[in-house]
């Protein structure tokens, strides 16, 4: 059990990072469009940073999304089942995501080998930025999407054979 | 052997829709339909798979996105900021001379709350709890009070920034910008109508709205004129530098951000509000970020299945014209809302509709306000109706049932539908302000 309040804790603790991420976000753009306005110089490569973050930051909150619930669901149907059929209808949903994520993981790795093999890059002049590390990033977090759906189905599982 | 040809689409509407129906996870069920739809086009798992990655790493590399979680952090720092309230307190002033002021302050609250945040359900929550215990309190009728808070909650997705609006626009490769400036307009009529009838209903049945001194609790005219000042200066900020064309409307998000902090510390906020308020912002981003991300599997295959034109041919062969068109898509927008919420609503019709209105001949803002319209009156109709179970949690009084709610905002969703009519009547109600601000 306390594995896996181990792992709620990180996912915690990524998030908070991500979404403090969004305040620099904010301060950039402030000094860029300052930078610009006031003296003709803005901020280089802050276009590929934001780009960049947007991505980054996303997939770094989807555990914590998957953990607290607040992915999108409706539960019209879902509400009016007994609670045996609601059980097969949350592993359904568990299995669903598991293979969303696996599937989102597994087809990232080839194009991010082959972006680093190549030193993939973009932008353009002084400043040009590697696509690898975020390529990267959406597989890691993809995993431990993966497995946080991974988790919550056994957590279920669990659940429902003792009650 | 080869795959299908565009009748796969069907197919995968078909797994799509039961997949939803059956509670998984919305953006997971238009990604998996979206992977089935690929595979049975292709006949090639690898190429069904490199959907997920491809469209996960590119779909949401844009700079223009940013704007939700930004837009969103700053909703949430003002909300825990207690302005809201201030606002509320500052229009109820500005409103003393009309009948059923505090509901008339709600609506024009809600505007100018809205103006500064990004989701509904964030202002109907708010308000729930500022403004219904004032109207009990002097005596309004429970379903009235009810009513406008829900209703009025529905205006911030035509106000910008709307979250709405964005996803819209991401859709359709639109402009922002354009659709922003192209909700004004809609937004204020809205306003005004939701005023003018709470004003008339409280003119003809003065007991609904009992008038009297309203007397806030630690209410402080300098500190809630500072705050609501505040938030008017930020409402300038935003959309006048977008609407000048001093901002992209990232750069207005990053500014209007920025500036909620600074309001949020003189409004003496902590450290750990502070950071309560990031957190929750994070929370109600991500999942919406992840649905564009889905969403965009999900226009992949349409593009490449060649779907689109096999329903834009249905649509044309029904002989309809454009009122018919119109007419079946509000039909499937308002079935849709009942079992979904708005942006998904948005995510699995958008893609599909756009192209066929566009080649009826309608204006795109105009398409776009109309849309956002109805599918935010599909919020106030049972039986999810999200603004309704939003207030009702919200409220601090255990005896509001639903259909208090519901009976109380029958008025605001007729209201509503009215105005997206007139939107649609009269594109330039919307199309007016874009094209003669950004030419």
């Amino acid at each position: 059990m306390s594995d896996s309040n181990a792992i709620i804790k990180l996912s915690e603790r990524i998030h908070v990072v991500s979404a403090s991420w969004v305040i620099l976000l904010a301060v950039i753009i402030f000094i860029d469009v300052l930078g610009r306005y006031f003296f003709s110089t803005p901020l280089l490569g802050a276009s590929e940073v934001i780009k960049n973050s947007v991505v980054s930051i996303t997939f770094l909150q989807i555990p914590l999304a998957i953990y607290r619930g607040s992915m999108i669901r409706t539960t019209l149907i879902y509400d009016l089942m007994s609670p045996k059929i609601q059980a097969y209808l949350r592993t359904l949903m568990y299995v669903c995501g598991l293979l969303f994520f696996l599937g989102t993981a597994w087809s990232s790795i080839d194009p991010s080998i082959e972006a680093f093999a190549v030193s993939e890059y973009e932008g353009e002049g002084a400043l040009r930025v590697p696509t690898y590390p975020v390529r990267f990033l959406i597989i890691l977090t993809s995993f431990f999407a993966t497995y946080a759906y991974f988790q919550l189905m056994v957590k279920d599982f669990i659940a429902s054979r003792k009650s | 052997m080869t795959g299908m040809g565009p009748e796969v689409i069907f197919y995968s509407l078909a797994l799509l829709l039961l997949l939803v129906l059956l509670g998984v996870h919305v953006g997971i069920a238009l990604g998996l339909a979206s992977v089935v739809g690929v595979y049975l086009s292709y006949d090639d798992v690898n190429i069904a798979l490199s959907i997920l990655g491809s469209t996960a790493y590119e779909s949401i590399r844009s700079n223009s996105l940013a704007v939700i979680p930004l837009f969103m952090l700053m909703g949430e720092v003002l909300s825990k900021s207690g302005a809201a309230r201030d606002l509320y307190l500052l229009c109820n002033r500005a409103m003393s001379f009309i009948p059923g002021r505090l509901a008339a302050a709600t609506v024009l609250g809600n505007a100018a709350f809205a103006a500064v945040s990004g989701v509904a359900i964030a202002s109907a929550a708010t308000f729930s709890r500022i403004a219904y215990p004032e109207m009990i309190k002097l005596g309004y009728n429970r379903s009235y009070a009810l009513g406008v808070i829900a209703g009025s909650g529905s205006l911030g997705m035509l106000i910008p920034p709307s979250v709405l609006l964005i996803v819209w626009a991401i859709l359709t490769e639109g402009s922002v910008g354009a659709l922003f400036l192209g909700g004004v307009i809609p937004g204020l009529l809205l306003g005004t109508v939701f005023i003018a009838y709470c004003a008339i209903a409280a003119y003809r049945n003065p007991t609904i709205a009992p008038k009297g001194d309203v007397t806030f609790q630690e209410s402080n005219t300098f500190e809630s004129l500072k705050s609501g000042l505040g938030i008017l200066a930020l409402v300038a900020l935003v959309l006048g530098g977008i609407w000048l064309g001093v901002f992209t409307p990232t750069e207005a998000a990053g500014f209007g951000a920025l500036g909620s902090l600074l309001v949020g510390l003189l409004k003496g906020m902590k450290k750990d509000d502070f950071l309560e308020a990031i957190y929750n912002a994070g929370k109600s981003t991500a999942p919406i970020m992840f649905l564009l991300i889905a969403g965009s599997m999900y226009s992949r295959l349409l593009a490449v299945s060649g779907g689109v034109g096999l329903i834009q041919d249905l649509f044309i062969s029904l002989g309809y014209g454009p009122v018919g068109i119109i007419f079946v898509m509000t039909v499937i927008w308002l079935l849709l809302g009942t079992i979904v919420d708005s942006i998904s609503d948005i995510l699995l019709t958008v893609p599909i509709f756009y192209p066929i209105a566009m080649a009826a001949g309608m204006n795109d803002v105009a398409f776009a306000i109309y849309g956002v319209l109805i599918i935010e009156a599909g919020l106030l109709t049972p039986p999810l109706g999200l603004l309704i179970f939003a207030v009702k949690s919200a409220v601090p009084d255990p005896e509001v049932t639903l259909k208090d709610i519901f009976v109380g905002s029958i008025p605001y969703w007729i209201m509503m539908i009215g105005v997206a009519l007139l939107v649609i009547s009269f594109p330039s109600l919307a199309s007016w302000l874009p094209s003669n601000a950004l030419g």
